[in-house]
This record gives structure tokens, sequence and C-alpha cells, in this order.
């Protein structure tokens, strides 16, 4: 029997949406810079802000309002996609869904566990403009 | 000597679940030292963001974190998260914006936390080298089989 945080669901689907939409930020951030070289004073010259402002939200040390999420976005080549689903809730439910989230697994009691990449499981997708 | 499981079964670890919806499975493995496990239960909820701003709680960051953990999630959103000087010892410091978790990685996927503490009394104390140097001497102590961790950067512990 493992040990679980004590958090209410409240909190836990708050802090894990939060938490879910500054990491896609991070990696779109980490993309774009891969891909055209913007910087972080990039952004901040293009949303007319301070740099550490940028740096701030990325972190998780400031408050994303849903204006700060579309113009982060923006200023990276980035357009939000939102989507609202009914929350899946079968009781008892313990399988695992290819549809949902895909990914490959494999445990190796010597190597450890292998993992393979994928996206974070999210309610909004950033979509590369252009 | 003993595996991951004598020692849960002899509580001087504990497992940490990750908070797993029904249709997920563990693909990495958490573990921590009991007093990790109090300071979780004690100190953490009522800890409040350090920035006023602060959108998740610190309960919520390590929520977040122990979720993205277990789950398989891709670890690069934690860039800060890093091993610590001297690489050869193997101590990873995780982070969260406002926590801090100290320990190593037994193998690849597996990680157990040995401290943790907040980013402002880390810092304001500057207790980086003290807690690095405690991982290693509780892992040190403890009857884990050998090797009892791998180095190397993200592509080998993650």
């Amino acid at each position: 029997m493992s040990y679980e945080l004590k958090i209410d669901e409240k909190s836990r689907a708050a802090g894990r949406l939060i938490g879910s939409v500054r990491k896609g930020l991070i990696l779109a951030a980490i993309e774009a810079k891969k891909e055209t070289g913007i910087s972080q004073q990039d952004v901040a010259s293009q949303l007319g802000i301070n740099k550490s402002v940028v740096n701030r939200l990325l972190r998780g040390n400031a408050n994303l309002t849903l204006r700060t999420i579309a113009e982060l976005a923006w200023a990276l080549g980035y357009e939000i996609v939102f989507s609202i689903r009914k929350k899946q809730n079968k009781k008892g439910e313990n399988i695992f869904r290819e549809d949902v989230r895909p990914r490959q697994i494999q445990f190796d009691p010597i190597k450890g566990a292998q993992i393979s990449k994928r996206a974070p499981q999210a309610t909004f997708e950033l979509e590369r403009v252009g | 000597m003993a595996t991951l499981a004598t020692l849960v079964s002899s509580k001087k670890l504990v497992q940490i679940g990750g908070g797993l919806a029904k249709d997920e499975q563990p693909v990495r493995l958490l573990y921590a030292y009991p007093h990790v496990i109090e300071w979780l239960n004690d100190t953490l909820p009522a800890l409040e963001p350090f920035d006023a701003d602060g959108m998740q709680s610190p309960l919520e960051q390590v929520d977040d974190l122990f979720h993205d953990f277990v789950a398989g999630e891709d670890f690069s959103f934690y860039e800060l998260s890093h091993s610590m000087e001297p690489l050869e010892d193997g101590v990873w410091e995780l982070k969260t914006p406002d926590i801090r978790l100290f320990g190593w990685f037994y193998k690849k996927g597996i990680f157990l936390a040995a401290n943790i503490d907040t980013m402002e009394r880390v810092k304001k104390h500057n207790l980086y080298a003290g807690y690095r140097d405690d991982v290693v001497r509780r892992r040190n102590q403890l009857d884990l089989d050998a090797p009892k961790f791998v180095t190397g950067g993200y592509a080998d512990v993650l």
C-alpha cells in the first residue's frame, strides 16, 4: 500500500490544470527557442513587459491569467486549442486507455523504468501557428 | 543487503503513489524516507506560495510533481531539477516553484527522496551543501542492494 498525498480533489483538479497550462507554455517556449531562436527577452519585448515577468510566469511564480496565457502563446508563435469534456469516472476502472494516453512502457527490473516521451495530459494544447 | 520492497516492509522507506487516475499506470517509482512523509503530512499543507501571485499552493505543486514523476510524464518541464555537484555523488534536486526535494536515483526511473524543504529556507540559509551531504550519508547508511545509485543526466535517470 503506497502513500498518497493528502489533498482534496478540488485542489488537485485546480492545481493540475494550472500545472498543465504552465508546462504547456514551457514546452512551447523550449520548442520555439529550438526552432526560431526566440528568447524570453524577445517574448518580453513583443509583450512590452520585463523579461523577469516572463521568467516568473513560466516558472510558476506569477499569476497566469487567461489574457497572459493567450499573449504568451501569441508571442511564441502558438495558438491555444481549448477543450473541456465530461469527467470519465467509471467506478473500478483500472485499464490503460491507449486512446487517451498513448505511450510505450517497458519495465526492466535491472535497468529500471524505460519510458517513451509524450506530451502531458492537458485540457488544452498549443499549436504552432502557420 | 535489502531490496526496496524489503525496506518498505521494514518501514525504512515509504512508496509514494502519485495520485494517479484510474486510467493511469505507474511507470516510474518514487520512495521517501519516513521523515519526508511526516513533513508532507505536517508541514506542507499549511505552506503558502512564496510569491504572493503564485498560482499553485505548495501542496498542489508537490501533488503535480509526484503525479508527473510516477505517471512517466516528460520531466523537461522541471528543467531546473538537476544533478547536484559533484556529479559523481549522484544526488539530485527536484524542484517546484516553492519546494525542494533532495535524493537519488536507485535505478533509471526510481527516485528515493531523502530530504524535503521549502525553496525559501534552502536559499535563505544556504542549505544546499548540507542537504547534499545528508543525502549521501543517509544513502551510505541504508542497507540497500548495490549499486545504490546511478549517475548521469536526464537520459540516464528519467
